[in-house]
């Protein structure tokens, strides 16, 4: 079959542009991070980011990937790592942020940070997904 | 000769063509017409009907239109070389020495079979046919809508559904039930809708069980509607009521009679008594703070009927904020702090709370089922 040139030009552009609509949903739609550079942080970034929008963590706090909520009770989460505290209380380790994320009051007495009854296991993955946002 | 071989450059769509298509396959079948009610099953046959309609209709009409653009074509460029051999041998005629001037423009004679007939053609294709088909769906549509108006002659149970800027309140009258943003109704059985409006116009709308019907301050409307298989319906507000008439949703449950029974009766009943003394301190804050002037909690409160969604067992449903939200702890503790970053322009105004009355609000309301 002869295809003539424009006709090909116009097939290619139209393909581009879907696959590029399709790959731009994908990114914008899932955020799904590279979790590659950070073995360190033990646990599931792809079921933490689940995790965050399963509980509503995104309502008070702008998290880029989880697509929930308002976000603006607490601070913003998306340079966690960079951060010297957690809290304003503890020094900021992956195993400091889960112990906040369990009990927030027990670190942060007075903090409007509710318990939100999360497990361990759950607490981890959110952290492996916090720590890939940022600057690095 | 093959009509395509007409189209100049006709290959150039085929790859286009297969992409659309390719793209298009990835849509899905939309609600409306994957009907679960009797009602929506008559708007659903009507669409039907009239699609199979407008299919033949386009096919001919694009048809025609096809045929007349190449036919055009074909006769101007026969024209073209029928000129060009005229002028050809009027010149070398005259190379000759022949006295001849250059020829007119000579049209080749062309019959077609419409010739003599194009004004029968006319008043058939674009009058006659036309003004039956027209008739048939009128009369086809109006009878199939008549349905709607027949009251059924068991009607179950009864609701008022009452629209507010942007939620949803339903009412069992008869059971002392209110509720906002979830409808909860028994399966095969027809239940009876009174549709009002607290404010502006709006559209109740739930595509698999019922056309949109308009709720319209001042004025009753009512249907019925009746869910065939057990399931979670979405629903929605379908005419523009202001700001936030995108996050005016609302969720049709259909249960097994028994099972919805026993749901109207936990609704009946009052708000649970908080167990622990935290849950315990946050009724206190509800009641004392400006929470109470807008909503009611059955046996704790009465505020003005109406304003605001009644929280009696308000964990008992799946969505907050007319589906904005789901109805998780995170989510409600979010919506309490900071109701105009997640749904601006909502009527529930942030409120100043002290971290300490939030947390027991927070584990007040979460335990209202
Ligand atoms: C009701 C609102 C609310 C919800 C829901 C909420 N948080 Fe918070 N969060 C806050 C507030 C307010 C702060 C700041 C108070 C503090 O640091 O003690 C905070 C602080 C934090 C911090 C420390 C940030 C910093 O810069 O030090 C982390 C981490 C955090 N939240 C994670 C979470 C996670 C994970 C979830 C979901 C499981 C969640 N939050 C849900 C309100 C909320
Ligand atoms: C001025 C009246 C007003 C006040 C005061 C108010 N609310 Fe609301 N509230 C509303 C309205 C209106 C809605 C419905 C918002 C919407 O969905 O657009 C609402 C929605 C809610 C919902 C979601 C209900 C549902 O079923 O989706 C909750 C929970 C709630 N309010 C809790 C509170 C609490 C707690 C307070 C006190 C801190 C409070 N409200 C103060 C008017 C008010
Ligand atoms: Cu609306």
């Amino acid at each position: 079959m002869s295809l003539d040139r424009n006709g090909f030009l116009i097939a290619v552009i139209v393909f581009l542009a879907a696959a590029g609509l399709a790959v731009g949903f994908y990114f914008v739609g899932t955020g799904d991070p590279d979790p590659a550079p950070f073995r360190n942080v033990p646990g599931d970034p792809v079921a933490g980011r689940i995790a965050l929008e399963r509980i509503g963590c995104g309502s008070c706090h702008a998290i880029d990937g989880v697509r929930v909520g308002g976000g603006r009770v607490g601070p913003a989460l998306n340079d966690l790592r960079q951060q010297r505290y957690i809290a304003g209380r503890l020094p900021n380790t992956p195993d400091n942020v889960v112990r906040f994320i369990l009990d927030p009051q027990g670190v942060s007495p007075g903090s409007a940070m509710p318990d939100l009854r999360v497990v361990d296991a759950e607490a981890r993955n959110m952290v492996a997904y916090l720590y890939t946002l940022g600057g690095r | 000769m093959p009509v395509l071989s007409h189209v100049p450059n006709a290959r150039r769509w085929v790859p286009v063509t297969v992409v659309v298509a390719a793209l298009l396959a990835g849509c899905e079948m939309p609600l409306a017409l994957a009907p679960r009610g009797p009602a929506a099953a008559e708007i659903a046959s009507i669409w039907w009907i009239l699609f199979w309609i407008a299919v033949p209709v386009s096919v001919i009409v694009f048809s025609l239109l096809g045929i007349a653009i190449v036919r055009a074509r074909a006769i101007a460029r026969e024209q073209d070389e029928h000129d060009e051999h005229d002028v050809r041998v009027a010149e070398r005629l005259r190379e000759t020495g022949a006295d001849v001037g250059l020829p007119e423009a000579s049209r080749p004679a062309r019959v077609s079979w419409l010739e003599g007939r194009t004004t029968g053609f006319v008043i058939i294709g674009g009058g006659v046919i036309p003004t039956l088909i027209l008739i048939f769906t009128t009369v086809m549509t109006l009878q199939g809508l008549a349905v709607f108006d027949t009251a059924p002659e068991d009607v179950a149970y009864s609701v008022t559904a009452r629209g507010h800027m942007f939620w949803w309140q339903f009412e069992y009258p008869d059971h002392g039930v209110v509720t906002a943003n979830e409808m909860h109704v028994p399966v095969g059985r027809s239940v009876r809708v009174e549709l009002e409006s607290a404010d502006v116009i709006h559209s109740f709308w739930v595509p698999q069980l019922h056309g949109k019907i308009e709720m319209i301050p001042g004025k009753t409307n009512v249907i019925h509607i009746q869910a065939d298989e057990a399931g979670t319906y979405f629903g929605k507000c379908a005419e523009f009521c202001g700001q936030q008439h995108a996050n005016m949703e609302f969720l049709v449950i259909a249960q097994e009679e028994a099972e919805f029974e026993s749901w109207l009766e936990a609704q009946a009943a009052d708000a649970p008594e908080p167990t622990d003394e935290l849950a315990q301190r946050g009724r206190d804050v509800f009641v004392d703070s400006q929470c109470a002037l807008c909503h009611t909690i059955r046996g704790v409160n009465q505020a003005a009927p109406g304003v605001a969604p009644d929280l009696t067992h308000l964990a008992t449903r799946r969505t907050l904020a007319a589906r904005t939200l789901p109805n998780v702890r995170g989510n409600l503790g979010g919506w309490i702090l900071d109701p105009q970053g997640i749904k601006p322009g909502s009527r529930m105004p942030a409120v100043n709370l002290s971290s300490d009355e939030f947390l027991a609000l927070l584990e007040y309301l979460d335990g209202l089922r």
